[in-house]
């Protein structure tokens, strides 16, 4: 059977989960995006990129 | 009949029928293809297995893995759902680096809108980006490889394909089937959507195909940059 979870996400939970990906690297995002137009991103900066992504992009909403 | 009445429902709806079709397609096709979850804030929602990606195998022996994610939204008439961005990424497990990526952004200003980067190295590819000033000659995946822009871009089907055929992953019976399905699925909500980009285009190929099209009072214009975005 297909489970699929559909749930409505806050502001500020997308902001805190943003500092706890960012707190888990030790970068700062301006770094980070730098890194990532460079094509200088490594390990697990890759995933944690889509994710800071995905969050912008849900935030953009907001903004 | 009532879903066509009521029109293609809410972006939340929406986004779950797509998920739906994601998840029910990967499941059939991939053992043990994760659930999907879908999160949304007001007009926008992002899609994404759970854990961020479907585990792949081979001989049964874990050895690679599929992120996906979509961000979604809904079009300008704030009727049908719209993809802003999606990325179907390949990782083997013994690196966080992606192998390749299937990436497509709507609103793309310099790269193609969907392309592919692979992660490699050859050294004949870096002696000519380096003759050509390139800014990055030695990492292969600064190329966005173009794909077909917007409407004639790869959908997973193709990518799923490519990995059971191409790549030798594990797959469930049945898999064929299900993907050929899927990708019929696609091509047709593709080329709808290609046709109302240029329906003079349409027009014009369905008279010659000896159907008889007559232009409403108000015929809409071909978009210009659904033929010549890349």
């Amino acid at each position: 059977m297909t489970h699929v979870h559909v749930r409505e996400v806050t502001r500020e939970e997308l902001l805190r989960r943003r500092e706890a990906i960012l707190a888990r690297l030790g970068v700062e995002y301006d770094e980070l995006a730098r890194r990532a137009e460079s094509y200088s991103l490594a390990g697990d900066e890759w995933s944690a990129w889509d994710r800071l992504q995905e969050i912008e992009f849900l935030l953009g909403d907001e903004g | 009949m009532k879903a066509d009445l009521e029109g293609p429902g809410t972006l939340a709806e929406q986004t779950s029928q797509l998920s739906e079709e994601m998840a029910d397609l990967l499941r059939s096709v991939f053992p043990d293809a994760p659930d999907f979850e879908v999160e949304l804030v007001g007009s926008r929602s992002v899609v994404r297995p759970v854990g961020d990606s479907v585990p792949l195998s081979v001989g049964r022996k874990r050895l690679a893995a599929l992120e996906i994610s979509m961000s979604c939204c809904l079009d300008s008439v704030q009727r049908y759902l719209a993809v802003e961005k999606s990325h179907f990424k390949l990782y083997a497990d013994i690196d966080r680096t992606p192998i390749l990526r299937f990436d497509y952004v709507r609103e793309m200003r310099t790269k193609p809108h969907a392309h592919i980067q692979v992660h490699g190295h050859r050294g004949a590819l870096s002696h000519l980006l380096s003759q050509s000033g390139h800014a990055t000659p030695h990492d292969m995946s600064s190329l966005h490889l173009p794909v077909g822009g917007s409407r004639f871009r790869p959908c997973l089907e193709d990518i799923i394909q490519f990995l059971i055929t191409e790549c030798g992953v594990d797959y469930k019976p049945g898999w064929r089937q299900r993907v050929e399905e899927g990708r019929d699925r696609w091509r047709r909500r593709q080329i709808a959507a290609a046709t109302r980009a240029v329906p003079s285009e349409a027009a014009r190929v369905l008279t010659e195909l000896g159907y008889r099209v007559e232009l409403p009072r108000t015929a809409a214009g071909d978009s210009s940059p659904a033929l010549r975005n890349w």
